[in-house]
């Protein structure tokens, strides 16, 4: 144990290694990181409890505590290693597989002393299993996968005819035309080297490195190691210098870190990212959301929870951590993961439909099989049938068969006949518990027509009962209507032996009488209508015209001054008509005056009459001559006459409206009149016997039930009341 | 109809300019308010309403405008009926006024209206705006005005600088409640002032108390002409329901709008503090048992760190996400202090875009009033009592009572009852989704350190967490028989060092430093109970504490549901993404 604990100590350092409260023999170890903050927790138990068959107890018992109080991430950093002997090894050697095996916790593992010591050499670096390990066609592999499949809508060979193409040019080294068009563009990277094959990668400062790293590389290489020990720093390297993105606290603001490919180019972490943005965008998709995207793409290799080592020798049935199928994955992109769901989906609804397919075709195949056989056996016989046939009648005679069978073409026919009614009357004798011994054949043909005939009249007792059944339903239907009915009935006896059935009775007439009066009244009205629109309105009552008098009159006056104002408008339209023609005259007369005038403008005297007028008088006449004519005072004064007869006629038209208001407001009144007092007598006789008819709707209404309960039972309901 | 005066500078043959506010100014400048939310006993009859004991009053208010003016706040605000005339013509008369840039809007005990006219009359050191033909209307009548006075200064045509005294006078009396005095004696104003700045700017609008019975509506009022214009409007009152419907309705108008619309609106409610009295026959009684007072703002960049609300918690000040407005609401303090608060703009336009960002109030200062007002840091917010009335051993919650991170308290409460919300996954401890901090449209309060809303639902819920809390950690985890061994010796606390997503979901540490999860349900049904258990392991990510979840409940005996059984495994990654390559099929 001292050994141990000495090696325990000279790895991580007296500080870090410390005994644990009531586990006598157990280290608990924490790796650190530059700031004292444990990202390792490693138990060493140097006790024999391993052996034990409740190890999982012992263990949680030691390593609970530490776990649930451990930061988040730490708990996939528990790493558990029972220290023992070859002896108990080889005794224990299916237990330590058990353990090994065991996820719960920690990674676990038993080992020797010397294994123990090894193991902690190697614990903290990341290396190299061997250049050759693994086929460089891997990119073949996965298309064969695909095509094993069947999914050729996914790898389209006609499409990509040289798909090895690129990445063989990548592994040596020649130049994709994207890289080409990037250095051709960006003058400030011309300096720097085409991406190649990397050989080496060195990294001088980056990150919690104490040490200068070299990594020489293969074409295929295998990261391995236990956590945080910088297998994603590895990758993360890479893609520092290939693009240029600052994601860790750099030293200095940058990285001393660079690769060497395989033509001897030194890439080294580019000053300047900047011109890497275009390349970004072909990579990401995005210039500004980057990083880590290459750790990424190793992502299934590369798990936080555990290391490589642990995941691979794991028998996995997703196959998962297949190791060819991760590096076919890296090969191909991150697009493998699409296409292993299409590929799954494709096969899972495929599967479904193939197993049905799969399952009818055994069962098809079995059928046609059998048939198949029979076949066979048939064409066997058909060679020789009369052999057969011999054959047959010996083993039915051997079997006792008594009966005669005709050795004719409806052999089989009858045999088959007579076969089947001595198994459909063995089944019958066996149902009845028969004994077999005692029959013939006549026997049992008697038995069987005695059956017949008992089944006959049993089927004829059976029709005979459902019948009287059926009509005894018909009955009770009939008897529970009648039921139904006697209450009715005998409430409607009560109703007919009322003592008021009489007056009941004069109720419903005098209703009559009611309803005959109402149509009395609308007679009334009637007349009223016709009454207003005769005598009475024309009549000359106490001295005072009446308004149909008054309304003729207006009429009258109306007809009259229409026929003036036809007159008088007719008289202005003949004087217009006239004035025209004058005008039309004057106006010549003016022009040639206007013209005499021009012609003499000293003139003296009327052209026309030859009176004598000043020069000066003459012009103005000769234009005034119109004014005069269009201005005549006849005209004028039947333009007024006009005018006052047209407001004589307004003013009658308005009467007329005043006489047609008084004419309806007196029918109104006389109507209101007449109604009111007619409908106030019916209402007053109503009113007497408001009482009565309400008893007596009530019992209408009970009439109508009991009516309406008859009629549902269809008995006729003056059957019941004696009608 | 209230009429809405924003013209008021030219009229009547006024040639003033508009002002050059700081509080009004649409940039990323924090301005600094003082508001003064007062106690004391009131007396009121048909003369109106005034403080009882005047010289106290002049004296508050005498050192309130001391302190404006020293802190040189931008906004100072005191409650409706709150300051003696005697204390308004004292300041005018002495020129105790404003600065340029400042604005104090002063909510004053009634005045009759003779009174008024004389007094302005008297007072020409300020050039005095109210509405001058209702004061004539009314010179002859006995009765009297419930005014607000909002001093500023303002440059005439001349460029001189001149102090303005605007009057605003309550434009709907109160009628119920003993307050018929206003109703049958009040003159009720008919206008409302809005105050903008020379250049554009936010608008200043103060309403009184009852103002908003009458339906207001600042998104409609006036044919919208507050719609897409950024508002600070301000609420004076003297209120013993300040979040009755009626009162509050205009707040939910206010914010109703989906959409950013409304966001460039805040009001700033200012109350009387509780314990107002007043003297009925039979003796001495109190009038409110509210504050009320609080910010209300509507934004998605609010500051919501658990330190800015814990010293903002200390200080007075406590928030709710109104969540259904996407607005947030901070109450004050329900007791008698000035509080100096420094706050964002509602509308930061001309500022930078990198640096609008309406990050809300922050309290600098809180004073009581000890002969003058006093900075203090002793302000109760009721929690501690709530406490002690539910210990039955004194000090058996002093882990709440002497915890000052108020929200870490808060989660702690919520997440050991089981009321958290479970939807909002990984996100249920922020203050956003913690169900204690938000808020409905009835403004109740179900914040659990801040207890002085009386509203007994909130208080009854309240400490039925509190009583589960109690059970949790005072009976069931000091029973071996009730809990698991190795929990045996645990506390619940957070322990906010320990570097995980799930830290606040990890309310139990023993000794060795072990964590897990202890929630008590309470009465509960199994199935709940156990579903409960399911979605609350599926809340924690990156570890596998979430298999150190132990769930008590009653149904009808103290049930406890924990899989110790169930154990990690190395290769389980708790937090697979679903585009993942780790991911199972």
């Amino acid at each position: 144990m001292d050994n141990i604990l000495r090696t325990l100590y000279s790895h991580f350092g007296r500080e870090n290694v410390s005994s644990i409260e009531k586990q006598n023999g157990v280290f608990l170890c924490e790796k650190k990181t530059s700031d004292r903050k444990t990202y390792q927790i490693i138990f060493i138990d140097t006790t024999d409890n391993w052996c034990r068959a409740e190890y999982s107890k012992y263990l949680e018992s030691v390593v609970i505590d530490k776990y649930y109080s451990a930061e988040g991430f730490l708990q996939w950093n528990f790493y558990y290693y029972f220290i023992t002997t070859i002896e108990l090894i080889q005794t224990y050697a299916a237990r330590k597989k058990e353990i090994e095996c065991d996820e719960t916790y920690t990674r676990k593992s038993v080992l020797t002393e010397e294994e123990f010591a090894e193991w902690l050499i190697s614990f903290d670096s990341i290396s190299e299993i061997s250049k050759d390990a693994i086929s460089n066609d891997l990119y073949t592999n996965w298309v064969n996968y695909l095509r094993e499949k069947k999914l050729y809508f996914v790898f389209n060979y006609d499409k990509y005819p040289n798909y090895k193409q690129p990445i063989d040019d990548y592994i040596n080294g020649i130049s994709s035309e994207d890289i080409e068009e990037l250095r051709s563009n960006d003058l400030d990277t011309n300096s720097e080297p085409i991406l190649q094959k990397i050989d080496k990668l060195e990294l001088l400062e980056f990150r919690k490195y104490p040490l200068t790293r070299n990594f020489v590389l293969g074409n295929v290489n295998l990261i391995h190691g236990p956590n945080a020990v910088g297998k994603t720093s590895f990758f993360d390297a890479i893609e520092l210098i290939i693009t240029g993105k600052l994601f860790y606290k750099a030293v200095n603001g940058s990285y001393n870190i660079q690769f060497t490919d395989d033509s001897g180019n030194v890439l080294k972490y580019p000053a300047r990212p900047a011109p890497y943005k275009k390349r970004d965008i072909e990579w990401y998709n995005s210039g500004s959301n980057r990083g880590n995207e290459l750790n990424g793409n190793f992502n299934k290799f590369n798990y936080y929870t555990s290391d490589a080592a642990f995941q691979l020798k794991q028998d996995d049935a997703n196959a998962e951590n297949n190791l060819e199928s991760i590096i076919a994955d890296i090969a191909l992109g991150r697009e493998v993961n699409k296409l292993e769901d299409r590929i799954n989906a494709f096969v899972d609804r495929f599967g479904v439909l193939a197993d049905s397919f799969l399952s009818e075709s055994i069962s098809l195949n079995e059928s046609l099989k059998e048939k198949n056989e029979t076949v066979i056996e048939l064409n066997n016989q058909q060679k020789n049938p009369q052999g057969y046939k011999s054959a047959l009648i010996e083993s039915l005679k051997n079997n006792f068969w008594k009966t005669t069978i005709d050795n004719n073409d409806s052999f089989i026919a009858k045999l088959d006949n007579e076969i089947q009614t001595v198994v459909s009357i063995l089944s019958n004798i066996q149902s009845k518990g028969i004994s077999f011994d005692k029959l013939s054949k006549e026997s049992v043909e008697a038995e069987l027509k005695d059956l017949s005939f008992k089944q006959l009249s049993i089927t004829a007792l059976r029709n005979e009962l459902l019948q009287s059944q059926t009509n005894r339903q018909v009955y009770l239907k009939e008897i529970d209507s009648i039921k139904n009915l006697l209450p009715l009935m005998s409430e409607l006896s009560l109703y007919y032996k009322h003592e008021q059935f009489d007056f009941l009775i004069g109720i419903e007439n005098s209703i009559n009488v009611k309803s005959n009066e109402l149509n009395k009244a609308k007679e009334i009205k009637a007349l009223a209508d016709s009454i207003l629109s005769n005598e009475l309105f024309s009549n000359d009552s106490k001295g005072m015209k009446s308004v149909k008098q008054i309304d003729n009159e207006i009429k009258l006056r109306e007809e009259e001054l229409n026929k003036k104002y036809l007159d008088v408008e007719f008289k202005i339209t003949q004087i217009e008509e006239g004035i025209e023609e004058l005008s039309v005259i004057i106006s010549d007369i003016k022009t040639s005056g206007q013209l005499y005038l021009k012609l003499n403008p000293d003139a003296q005297d009327c052209p026309l009459c030859n009176t004598p007028f000043l020069n000066s008088e003459l012009a103005e006449a000769i234009s005034r001559t119109q004014e005069s004519f269009t201005n005549s005072i006849a005209l004028i004064s039947l333009k007024e006459e006009l005018e006052f007869l047209s407001k004589r006629l307004n003013e009658i038209e308005e009467q007329l409206t005043t006489t047609n208001k008084l004419k309806h407001l007196a029918f109104l009144i006389f109507v209101s009149d007449a109604v009111e007092k007619t409908f106030f007598e019916i209402q007053s006789g109503c009113s007497e016997n408001i009482k009565t008819l309400n008893s007596l709707t009530e019992l209408l209404i009970r009439l109508n039930t009991i009516r309406s309960q008859f009629n549902k039972v269809r008995i006729p309901y003056r059957h019941v009341v004696g009608v | 109809m209230l009429e809405i005066n924003h013209n008021f500078w030219t009229e009547n043959g006024r040639k003033l300019c508009n002002p050059d506010l700081a509080c009004l100014r649409q940039d990323h400048n924090l301005y600094t308010t003082l508001l003064m939310q007062l106690v004391g006993k009131i007396e009121y009859n048909k003369d109106g309403i005034r403080l009882a004991d005047h010289e106290l009053a002049i004296n508050k208010f005498r050192l309130f405008i001391k302190k404006a003016i020293e802190e040189n706040v931008d906004l100072a605000i005191t409650p409706e009926y709150s300051c003696p005339w005697t204390s308004i013509e004292d300041f005018v008369s002495e020129k105790v006024l404003p600065r340029e840039n400042k604005v104090w809007v002063i909510g004053c005990q009634s005045i009759k209206c003779r009174d008024l006219k004389e007094l302005v009359d008297r007072n020409t050191n300020v050039l005095w705006i109210y509405d001058e033909e209702l004061v004539m209307q009314n010179l002859a009548e006995n009765k009297f005005f419930d005014p607000v006075c909002i001093f500023l200064k303002t440059k005439n045509e001349k460029n001189q600088i001149i102090d303005l005294a605007i009057i605003q006078f309550k434009t709907h009396g109160l009628g119920g409640n003993g307050f018929e005095w206003e109703r049958d004696f009040g003159i009720a104003g008919k206008m409302i002032y809005v105050i903008e700045n020379n250049k554009p700017s936010t608008r200043l609008v103060t309403i009184i108390c009852s103002d908003t019975l009458q339906g207001l509506n600042f998104n409609t009022v006036n044919n919208e002409y507050f719609k897409n214009s950024p508002l600070l409007l301000i609420h004076i009152q003297l209120n013993s329901k300040p979040f009755q419907s009626n009162y509050k309705d205009y707040r939910n108008l206010l914010f109703s709008k989906g959409t950013k619309e409304d966001w460039n609106k805040e009001v700033i409610c200012l109350n009387w503090a509780r314990g107002v009295t007043y003297d009925e026959a039979g003796g001495t009684k109190v009038f409110n048992e509210y504050g009320g007072s609080a910010f209300y703002s509507k934004t998605d960049k609010i500051v919501r760190t658990d330190e800015r609300i814990n010293s903002n918690h200390s200080r007075g000040l406590y928030y709710t996400g109104w969540v259904d407005k996407k607005s947030h609401i901070y109450f004050l303090n329900y007791d008698e202090f000035v509080f100096l608060i420094q706050t964002t703009k509602p509308s930061q336009i001309d500022s930078d875009p990198s640096q609008m960002m309406r990050s809300g109030p922050e309290v600098l200062k809180t004073f009581r009033w000890e002969k003058d007002w006093m900075e203090t840091s002793k302000i109760e917010d009721g929690f501690a009592q709530t406490c002690f009335e539910i210990e039955d051993v004194p000090g058996n919650l002093s882990c709440l009572t002497g915890n000052a991170n108020f929200t870490e308290v808060e989660r702690i409460i919520q997440l050991s009852s089981g009321e958290i919300d479970i939807s909002t996954k990984d996100k249920w401890s922020q203050i956003i989704n913690l169900l204690s901090f938000q808020i409905g449209d009835t403004e109740i309060n179900n914040r659990n350190t801040f207890v002085q809303d009386p509203d007994t639902t909130s208080h009854r819920k309240r400490k039925e967490k509190l009583v589960k809390y109690n059970f949790l950690k005072n009976k069931i985890l000091t029973d071996p028989v009730l809990v698991p061994n190795f929990f045996l010796d645990a506390i619940v606390k957070f322990d906010t060092a320990y570097n995980s997503k799930n830290v606040y979901l990890l309310n139990l540490h023993t000794a060795a430093g072990r964590k897990g999860t202890a929630i008590y349900l309470g009465v509960q049904t199994h199935a709940d109970a156990k579903a409960f258990k399911v979605k609350l392991e599926s809340l924690f990510t990156d570890d596998h504490q979430g298999k150190q979840v132990i769930v008590w409940y009653n149904n009808p005996d103290l049930v406890r549901i924990f899989e110790e059984n169930i154990k990690p495994v190395i290769s389980e990654n708790v937090s697979k993404s679903p585009v993942s390559y780790k991911r199972k099929r």
